[in-house]
């Protein structure tokens, strides 16, 4: 019975190639759509080498000052602030320090090679989960004793050193001479905690000042035990903040702000109004719904495709009644038709998809980004896809198998 | 003849609907894209106001300086010091000073005030000879020169948008934009007045962030490279002689070295920084004109699709008319026109949904005019995609043999 339905089916769908084109297009297009757009958060936000242990861990991106008389602004924490008031935390297994990248210029033979520095501590190697391929990461004694010693990533060895190996070797950054001590994998601009070409100790930063200074330009990484640790970390982290004594009152007196994930950040950087609270609830809702909006046109689309050819059929509904075929047969059928017409929608829209998403790897738009298809929501999507297309498929054949034979061989559907 | 259509139309309304809401849904995408690009080729055919090329931009404040809680003071005669040994170059013509690079995405805006009207501008701080290198263009008024070093208050450039949002009519020339003071609440003394902004000129523009962004208004201060309220150095704006080799860039890094030992230094071509910064705001564009453009076609397969069916269906009625005398031309505009009819009630719905954005004063950034010419060509383009869906189904009814189709039943 089935193979005659998948039979049936096929002849059908290439009988009407039109037909099938259009639906096949739009399936696989609002497909290829959504799947490249989630691969694209889950890029930047999924839970990826190096950052592995993401689930425990929370980060201090910015934070929030003010007085009495400027209003509230959003900078950068400095590194006196995070080192006697996030080190310190209880109940963190370790905590990071690092900088926000900056691009450096080296010229080498005549030629530029740019690069994105990060000065971060020993820690950072800990929490982050980098792969090595030469060599290893450098310690927190080598940040203390202000070692010149730099981790490098793939890319950067191959523009200093071409096909050689780097550990042992010194390259030239912002003008003074570093040991590579280790070579990682690239990892992806687009990821804001581990992201550099070249990292260094911070002990290594030319101007002293930084040591003392409240606002600036670091950022932290927690490291908690277990993930339940992590609601009580974040509670000690704003207790901290108000009791934090401001240097320089002139600059700010309060400050404020929260342990986030890179989305959560992103969703208070968005909806900044409460502060205590990081909106990703909100956020991922905001995201859903344009999500769904974006699906309305094709669902509309699809709907008044299958409509329109359930109604162009009606006399073939019509010869199968007066031929005595059952309203289950036919629905059945309908069923199997809309099935199949959707998943080989899907799986050109699969295909596709790896296409889009190969293009977007290649074209360099996103340095050292690698978009992976999430095989989850391109299933979601399919689900969806199914749902509309058996309903805007199977209703209207359901509605005209109970019409007498007559009637449906007259296309009497109104 | 068309209230005929609507009546057509109406006969059928449940079918059509699903078609107007198709319509309407494209509209809105068509819309949001055309707004986009109306609103950037409008802002492109603006002029720049400066000239960027043969000009390299070094960045003085390295992040790790700024990490270090405060920025490094390249001030007074340091200052000085390095500009005089940019200059000294051979390849460089000229050099300047200023607080904001041209083509990023950084910027500093400041609250200025006349006579009560108050607004948010941005602005940065150049050196005297700024408007040399830049080549920007003072059409009213002076530039800054060496011996406002002296004045008793901070002499300013506005551009033509301020001296139009502060000044409108009133020649600017002389007056204060220095924002005053709130009144102070009761039971406090009045604070004292801040020192005096006196424009001294008008220039064209300076449109820091590309040809892409929109009218903004604008002003320059002054960095002061001498005396006791010596201002720093933030980024170095160096022109060189046409034909100057890349390789310059490394030589002229080699002169900062010596001179500022210690320091980072960023030298990147202005043509460099503006093609990235075209390329970072046109990049999301591209990506949502492509997507919004396969939803326009998968539209207009479906309506070709939708259209060929109910010609299919209404082969009786359209042979019935051909008997009576209506014209293979006649027939193919009842088709068109009623597509036409749908797709206007479509688009109608979409308009008034698209009319609240400026009633609600929510985009008011964009301009009426860009916003209407927007909402124009959206209109075109969905009437030129339905006339082309419309094409085949229309020719295919124009096929219809009274005779035959009258014989079907």
């Amino acid at each position: 019975m089935l193979r005659n339905y998948l039979k049936v089916a096929f002849k059908v769908l290439l009988r009407r190639r039109f037909y099938t084109f259009i639906s096949l297009f739009g399936i696989a297009f609002t497909l290829v759509v959504l799947t490249v757009c989630a691969a694209f958060l889950d890029h930047v936000f999924g839970a990826h080498a190096p950052e592995t242990r993401a689930f425990r861990t929370r980060g201090v991106y910015m934070i929030y000052t003010a007085n009495a008389t400027t209003a509230r602004t959003m900078t950068f924490p400095g590194y006196a602030l995070l080192d006697r008031h996030v080190r310190t935390l209880p109940g963190t297994e370790r905590v990071s320090l690092f900088t926000f990248q900056e691009k450096v210029v080296t010229y080498q033979d005549g030629v530029r090679i740019e690069a994105y520095r990060k000065y971060t501590d020993g820690d950072f190697w800990q929490i982050m989960d980098f792969s090595f391929l030469e060599g290893g990461p450098f310690t927190t004694k080598d940040d203390e004793e202000r070692n010149r010693v730099a981790v490098i990533n793939a890319t950067t060895r191959q523009r200093f050193f071409g096909d050689q190996a780097a550990v042992g070797r010194t390259v030239e950054i912002d003008g003074e001479r570093f040991r590579v001590v280790g070579v990682v994998e690239d990892v992806s601009y687009l990821r804001l905690t581990p992201f550099a070409d070249v990292w260094l100790p911070i002990g290594t930063i030319k101007n002293e000042v930084y040591r003392t200074a409240y606002l600036g330009n670091f950022m932290a990484a927690i490291l908690a035990p277990r993930a339940k640790d992590l609601p009580r970390i974040a509670e000690e982290y704003r207790s901290a903040l108000a009791r934090i004594e401001s240097p320089d009152p002139a600059r700010f007196t309060m400050v404020s702000g929260g342990i986030d994930t890179p989305f959560g950040q992103l969703s208070r950087m968005l909806f900044s109004q409460k502060l205590a609270e990081n909106q990703s609830s909100r956020l991922l809702g905001w995201l859903l719904g344009t999500a769904f909006v974006f699906m309305l046109l094709p669902t509309v689309n699809l709907v008044n495709i299958s409509v329109s050819r359930i109604l162009e059929r009606a006399s073939e509904i019509g010869v199968r009644k007066a031929f005595g075929a059952s309203s289950r047969t036919l629905v059945g059928q309908f069923l199997v038709e809309n099935l199949v017409l959707t998943l080989v929608g899907g799986l050109v829209g699969f295909l596709l998809a790896l296409l889009a998403i190969e293009a977007i790897n290649g074209s360099g738009l996103f340095p050292y980004a690698r978009f992976i298809l999430n095989l989850r929501v391109f299933l979601y999507g399919l689900l969806l896809t199914l749902f509309f297309s058996v309903l805007s498929g199977v209703y209207p054949a359901w509605k005209m198998s109970r019409l007498s034979p007559v009637d449906a061989l007259k296309g009497a559907l109104r | 003849m068309i209230r005929q259509l609507v009546k057509l139309c109406w006969n059928r309304k449940r079918s059509q609907a699903l078609v107007a809401v198709e319509v309407f849904f494209s509209f809105l995408v068509v819309f949001a894209v055309m707004t986009v690009a109306v609103y950037n080729v409008h802002n492109y055919r603006q002029p720049l106001g400066f000239d960027y090329r043969d000009v390299l931009n070094v960045n003085l404040t390295s992040i790790s300086d700024v990490a270090a809680g405060g920025q490094k003071a390249v001030t007074g005669e340091v200052a000085r010091r390095l500009l005089g040994e940019v200059a000294g170059l051979e390849a460089v013509s000229e050099v300047a000073g200023t607080a904001v690079p041209a083509f990023d995405l950084t910027g500093m805006s400041d609250l200025v005030e006349h006579r009560g009207r108050r607004l948010e501008s941005y602005n940065t701080e150049v050196t005297d000879d700024f408007a040399g290198v830049m080549r920007v263009e003072v059409t009213q008024g002076r530039w800054f020169e060496a011996a406002d070093d002296v004045l008793p208050y901070d002499p300013v450039l506005i551009n033509q948008r301020l001296k139009r949002d502060l000044f409108g009519s009133e020649d600017p020339i002389g007056g204060n934009i220095a924002p005053q003071p709130d009144p102070p609440a009761a039971g406090q003394a009045a604070g004292a007045p801040p020192r005096e902004m006196r424009v001294v000129g008008v220039f064209q523009d300076f449109r820091e962030d590309g040809e892409l962004s929109g009218p903004e208004p604008y002003f320059f201060k002054r960095t002061r490279l001498s005396g006791e309220h010596a201002t720093p150095l933030y980024n170095l704006v160096v022109r060189v002689r046409p034909g100057t080799p890349a390789s310059f860039e490394e030589t002229l890094m080699t002169r900062l070295r010596a001179t500022l030992p210690g320091s980072t230094f960023q030298v990147d071509p202005l043509a460099k920084m503006r093609r990235s910064l075209m390329r970072l705001k046109l990049v999301p564009f591209v990506a949502g004109a492509m997507v919004a453009a396969f939803m326009l076609i998968m539209v207009a397969l479906g309506m070709v699709g939708v259209l060929w069916q109910s010609v299919a269906r209404r082969r009786r009625e359209i042979g019935l008319r051909r008997a009576l005398g209506a014209t293979a031309r006649g027939v193919s505009l009842q088709v068109l026109g009623e597509l036409l009819a749908v797709t206007t009630a479509g688009l109608l719905l979409g308009a008034a949904l698209g009319v609240q954005l400026p009633l609600m004063g929510v985009i008011a950034w964009i301009g009426n005019g860009v916003y209407a010419t927007a909402m124009a060509l959206s209109a075109l383009t969905i009437y030129v995609l339905t006339v082309l869906a419309a094409l085949y189904p229309s020719w295919l009814a124009t096929q219809v043999q009274p005779a035959e189709a009258l014989h079907d039943e």
